[in-house]
């Protein structure tokens, strides 16, 4: 068991964070990421031998997540959400955090877009996951992850005026 | 990578609220919850099916429904063997979730009382089952209570009944408490299993979960129930400030 903690320990973030993703609420995404490590467990036997844990663990998460959200009854929105800054700070760009005006154009930005294209961009860059795991969360091809980050990045480029070098 | 694909890998830095440490709660449910052979399963679905049976006919006679511990709504049991716990035990009950305390308490017809005087959980959620009729606040590890929590309300009527089933074999302690004059009762050490029943002469709700250390008490005609593993003392305490 104490292995299974430390694996646990070592994956909870993105768990949570996937399943934050989906569900748009901390308390779900804790519920649901705790649900999926006991699901993951409870089919450690299936697992093939060798395979990467991530993203097996993801689509479980990612799984569960839905579920959740389907019972809510909740759809069509990514639970993505721009968290206002806290009043007075102030972010800098020397800091690595991009401005808050820009972060707000940016995130109503991806806000705007279609959800297949939301949860792609989300996956690959919010999450900073691989083509791979993305594909494992969203249950599409790879190929499908690509097409649909391209896409909403020229989607995104357009609704930002962005001119990319 | 463009500079929007940079900008919005900085983006995601900020956008999730801290991931709890989930470790110890998955671990200890694991045990707990550790899969019997199918025969065995077989048997306690039955077990189940017959404990079903049974306390629909207990609660349909008021004198059966009185007899619990001096705390109307619960029932606890000691048995040889716990019944296996459903794969699906949300901490929010399983019922519709709310956006606030104002709306579960207008909708669930009662004041919902808040510990601590005005201790905002994470998350509200009607019902103890599938059903209204009682309120169940979540407040996570780190929230106004610290530690996880789960509080749970439900006004005066016995349509509702917490059954409780405690394993003969396992060290789960059952203690009898007196908080501010009313009874209550503590079940803490090994885990128990937790039956939620809604009866109008018909059960309606029926789910079997592993829960952990548990508060009971019942106050001005509202049956609470606080499962957190926050120190004994810690548990009275938020007990005797509930409605203050």
């Amino acid at each position: 068991m104490r292995a299974y903690e430390s694996l646990v320990r070592e994956h909870q973030t993105i768990a949570f964070r996937t399943a934050y993703l989906i569900t748009g609420s901390a308390a779900d995404a804790e519920d649901v990421a705790q649900e999926a490590f006991i699901r993951a467990h409870a089919a450690l036997g299936r697992f093939r031998r060798g395979a990467p844990f991530r993203p097996w663990l993801l689509a479980i998460v990612a799984n569960q997540a839905r579920n959740r959200r389907r019972g809510d009854g909740r759809r069509g929105e990514l639970a993505v959400r721009v968290a206002a800054a806290p009043a007075g700070e102030q972010r800098a760009l020397d800091h690595g955090l991009i401005a808050d005006e820009r972060r707000g154009e940016l995130l109503a930005a991806v806000n705007a877009l279609p959800e297949h294209e939301r949860l792609a961009i989300a996956c690959r860059y919010f999450l900073d996951l691989g083509e791979d795991e993305t594909a494992e969360v969203l249950a599409c091809a790879r190929g499908t992850v690509k097409s649909r980050t391209a896409r909403a990045l020229q989607h995104l480029r357009e609704g930002l005026g962005v001119r990319d070098v | 990578m463009s500079e929007l694909e940079r900008e919005l890998s900085a983006l995601g830095g900020e956008l999730f609220p801290p991931a709890p440490d989930l470790a110890s709660a998955v671990a200890g449910r694991i045990e707990r919850a550790a899969p019997a052979p199918l025969r065995a399963r077989r048997l306690t679905l039955l077990a189940a099916t017959i404990a079903l049976v049974l306390l629909t006919t207990a609660m349909a006679i008021p004198a059966v429904r009185h007899a619990v511990l001096g705390l109307v709504g619960v029932q606890i049991e000691r048995v040889k063997t716990l019944p296996a716990a459903s794969s699906s035990c949300p901490l929010g009950g399983g019922g519709p979730r709310v956006s606030s305390v104002s709306e579960a308490s207008q909708r669930a017809g009662f004041a919902v009382q808040l510990p601590r005087g005005d201790a905002q959980p994470d998350a509200v959620y009607l019902g103890l089952g599938t059903r209204g009729g009682g309120v169940t606040l979540v407040y996570l590890s780190g929230g106004a209570l610290r530690r996880q929590a789960v509080l749970s309300e439900v006004k005066g009527n016995l349509d509702y009944i917490y059954y409780k089933k405690v394993a003969s074999d396992r060290h789960t302690k059952v203690e009898y408490l007196g908080i501010r004059g009313d009874t209550a009762v503590l079940l803490s050490g090994a885990r128990h299993v937790v039956s939620y029943a809604v009866s109008d002469g018909r059960v309606v709700s029926y789910r079997t979960c592993l829960a952990g250390t548990t508060l009971l008490w019942r106050r001005a005609g509202v049956l609470y129930r606080l499962e957190s593993e926050l120190p004994k003392a810690e548990l009275i305490g938020i007990a005797r400030s509930v409605g203050r």
